[in-house]
């Protein structure tokens, strides 16, 4: 583990122009100061947390210092793709006729800057970033060819859940499963919805508090949360389909309630920022199941996720990073209100156009 | 609380402890977060900064186990710079006390 955080501590200071030799005096000392604290018998999980996240330390430390420019092909590359973008632009329109939608050649163009820029950190991250353009890409071809705009919008699910899937940290299957319990409820529901059964389809979501209480301790509680949960579904269809009283049978999940603050008083448990980031993603979902309900407003509210990492980078990233991390959100977010409200597909790429401008703006090169 | 503020005090606190005693940066991470809730990332980096400003200067020495460590101690330019700082921040203080109403128990 020391290794481990050690490394990325390095591989990260190597994006900057950092003299070597500086660079082994940090590692020196954060080599040390792990060792002090396994020598507290401290936990490597309780030392890292003691010392700090290897991506903000380098941030505080290279505050001064300019990063490194990215491989020459790579700058090249981002050159020329408007240029590209444009040649395949006028083929794909006078030799096939597809100037609608060849004009999505040019979301190449902040695709390979996206790509390039993110050469430079983590692998991981690239897709995370890719995500909203993947999804955009597939929504409109699938949208412009085959009409179906609704319910292909439930791709843009894929932003989200690559960032659960791929952003995780810490690697626990089990934890993955549970964030990821919500946007499977939600295509379920939909899909089935589509068919035309909405109710009791939306019953699917109780899969996201049964998945939660999975790894409940001791085993006992666990079963009789499960069991709770499964016979107040029982009840409520029964009460539901027999009596057809289904405003009243909803009472019956109060007893999984019930049993929760018997049994463990419902202690929620959380830190400053993560009641900060929980209450935004409530948020986001409130405002996108409301939307969606009550104005039918699916295909677009889907922009309120994205609060969710403009709401972190905003918070927590720091200042003179934040622009540029936002950038690709407000380019998306314009890209696609002009597109979806003014139908200026042809014209609203140009909004990512503001990415590489916010980028260049604020380099001090 | 605002970051920035956040940073400039845990730097006086830093100063401070240093002036006090030399010490190595685990102890430094330890005896700050034992009394206020600093953000770890951040002072590490800023005992590299003041010793860059030239407010510490460094030496090793050897321990009982494992490599030899660093430790921080305090220069003429850092007592000067601790001696500001607890002027600035007395003449703070005082002025919060008297916004928020202490003004009897100044006088």
């Amino acid at each position: 583990m020391k290794s481990k955080y050690l490394q990325e501590i390095e591989s990260l200071l190597r994006q900057y122009q950092i003299q070597e030799s500086e660079i082994k005096d940090i590692i020196s000392d954060y080599d040390q100061m792990y060792e002090d604290g396994l020598a507290k018998t401290m936990t490597d999980q309780e030392i890292r947390d003691f010392l700090g996240d290897p991506e903000r330390i380098v941030l505080e430390l290279c505050e001064n210092y300019e990063r490194k420019q990215v491989r020459n092909k790579g700058h090249k590359l981002i050159a020329l793709m408007p240029f590209i973008a444009l040649i395949a632009f006028f083929i794909l329109g006078h030799y096939f006729d597809l100037w609608h939608p060849g004009w999505l050649v040019f979301l190449l163009v902040p695709i390979t800057a996206l790509i390039v820029e993110m050469l430079t950190k983590k692998k991981r991250d690239i897709l995370i970033a890719l995500s909203p353009f993947l999804a955009i890409v597939i929504f409109l071809v699938i949208g412009i060819t085959a009409g179906v705009w609704h319910p292909t919008w439930l791709v843009f699910l894929i932003i989200p859940v690559s960032a659960i899937i791929i952003g995780s940290k810490d690697r626990s299957i089990y934890k993955m499963v549970v964030a990821l319990s919500p946007f499977v409820a939600l295509t379920v529901f939909f899909i089935l919805g589509e068919l035309g059964i909405w109710h009791p389809t939306w019953l699917v979501f109780m899969i996201v508090p049964m998945v939660g209480v999975l790894n409940k301790r001791p085993l006992w509680k666990c079963l009789v949360y499960e069991l709770a949960i499964l016979c107040s579904i029982g009840l409520y269809l029964i009460l539901g389909y027999v009596k057809g009283v289904w405003g009243m049978s909803l009472f019956v999940f109060l007893l999984p309630v019930a049993f929760a603050i018997l049994l463990d008083g419902i202690v929620i448990k959380v830190t400053g920022k993560s009641l900060e980031i929980l209450a935004v993603i409530i948020f986001a979902i409130a405002v996108y199941l409301l939307g969606g309900f009550f104005a039918g407003a699916w295909a677009y509210l889907w922009l309120v996720f994205l609060l969710i990492p403009v709401y972190s980078i905003i918070r927590f990233s720091h200042r003179k990073d934040i622009l540029v991390a936002l950038s690709p959100f407000i380019a998306i977010t314009v890209f696609f209100l002009l597109g979806y409200f003014a139908n200026l597909w042809t014209i609203a790429w140009l909004a990512f156009l503001l990415i590489p401008i916010t980028a260049i703006l604020k380099s001090k090169n | 609380m605002n970051t920035q503020f956040k940073k400039g005090v845990i730097e006086m606190c830093v100063i401070h402890l240093i002036s006090e005693q030399d010490m190595y940066g685990f102890a430094v991470i330890e005896a700050l977060s034992k009394e206020i809730d600093v953000n770890e990332n951040t002072v590490y980096p800023i005992l590299r900064r003041l010793t860059d400003q030239g407010y510490f200067e460094t030496y090793t020495e050897a321990t009982n186990v494992g490599a030899p460590r660093k430790y921080f101690r305090i220069t003429e330019a850092g007592k000067n710079r601790n001696s500001e700082y607890q002027a600035d921040w007395n003449d703070f203080l005082k002025g919060v006390s008297r916004i928020l109403g202490g003004r009897e128990n100044e006088k």
